[in-house]
């Protein structure tokens, strides 16, 4: 039975791609740059609810994460909590050059914890220091993309 | 300024404000600063970018008698200090924005040199244009003071060689030259 396709599991991969819905998490240190970008994103001019994308509320209800920003020590904790409370299968996209490798800020500056990828795993990123909302947009779908391959075929 | 916003306003009652995204191309303000990007021809490897760069994100290495800068943009700024600083205009910042990807070490810019091998010691110290850049605006800015062979001594040995011991007397000579003459002007 497990070999064949599920007629639910289709339908729920149909679903999942034809409405994704994000969750926007600050990761701590920084400088917003990158927030009012996402903000952006989702504003009349690029519109992104036309592809079905909508931000989420809580992580409970959301298939992928967004993450801006340098890790702190503090937000080390929560940011582990938020990623284990997206439930599967689930994405992670990385924006901002914070993110990527901690920019300005540096890994080794004293409230710093290393970089997201050191502690969840980081599907893809985004560069720019804030990326345009197009570049969200292409990662949210390269993201996407991922989620297709995670979904199960059959239970 | 005031008359531009009431020709965008009125923009919007004739047409739809959502850009199609993937079928147009995006819209570029005025100074926008994108990613940097190298030119071969024009660079010649002075590392004056990798050293004004506030968040390092222009590496240098030097291996086998070659330079390589290499510009990252995970960890670029997007400041234009690099494009500020370049002495030929050899960076400029790209009208684009960073295309998203899987692996973080993908984004980036590469420029290689060769190097100069110093005459005594033999380590190679600068790169071959970088030499011919600086002998042109020696010559030309300061060719009174300073003779064509003490420019190729400078051009040919490193900066290690020249600071030893028997080095200092000759350096001493052109040094009292330089300060007379900045005495006079």
């Amino acid at each position: 039975m497990s070999s064949r396709k599920c007629f639910l599991c289709s339908l729920a991969k149909w679903a999942r791609k034809k409405s994704v819905w994000l969750y926007h998490a600050p990761a701590g240190g920084l400088c917003n740059g990158c927030d009012i970008e996402i903000a952006a994103a989702i504003t009349p001019r690029y519109d992104v609810e036309r592809f079905g994308i909508l931000l989420a509320p809580s992580p409970r209800h959301a298939d992928i994460l967004l993450i801006a920003g340098q890790m702190t020590k503090h937000s080390r904790e929560r940011l582990l909590r938020v990623y284990q409370q997206v439930p599967e299968p689930k994405a992670v996209v990385a924006i901002g050059s914070c993110a990527i490798s901690g920019n300005v800020f540096t890994t080794d500056n004293y409230p710093v914890a290393g970089t997201i990828d050191q502690v969840i795993p980081v599907d893809v990123y985004v560069p720019g220091c804030p990326p345009k909302p197009e570049a969200i947009i292409l990662g949210v779908v390269k993201a996407i993309e991922k989620l297709e391959k995670r979904t199960p075929e059959s239970i | 300024m005031k008359s531009s916003i009431i020709k965008e306003a009125l923009k919007y009652f004739t047409s739809p404000v959502t850009e199609a995204f993937p079928a147009t191309k995006p819209y570029f303000p005025k100074k926008y600063r994108g990613p940097p990007i190298y030119d071969q021809d024009k660079c010649m490897g002075c590392m004056a970018c990798a050293h004004v760069c506030p968040a390092d994100a222009i590496t240098v290495t030097e291996k086998d008698g070659k330079r390589t800068l290499e510009v990252w943009y995970g960890k670029c700024t997007f400041c234009a200090r690099c494009e500020e600083a370049c002495p030929v205009d050899a960076i400029h910042l790209m009208e684009e924005y960073g295309i998203p990807s899987e692996d973080k070490f993908a984004f980036k810019s590469t420029v290689t040199h060769d190097m100069v091998k110093c005459k005594l010691c033999g380590k190679p110290f600068i790169t071959v244009r970088h030499a011919e850049w600086i002998r042109k605006n020696l010559i030309e800015k300061m060719g009174d003071i300073v003779g064509p062979e003490e420019i190729d001594f400078f051009l040919t040995v490193c900066r290690e060689c020249r600071h030893k011991i028997e080095n200092i007397p000759e350096l001493r000579k052109l040094l009292i030259r330089v300060l007379i003459k900045g005495e006079k002007t």
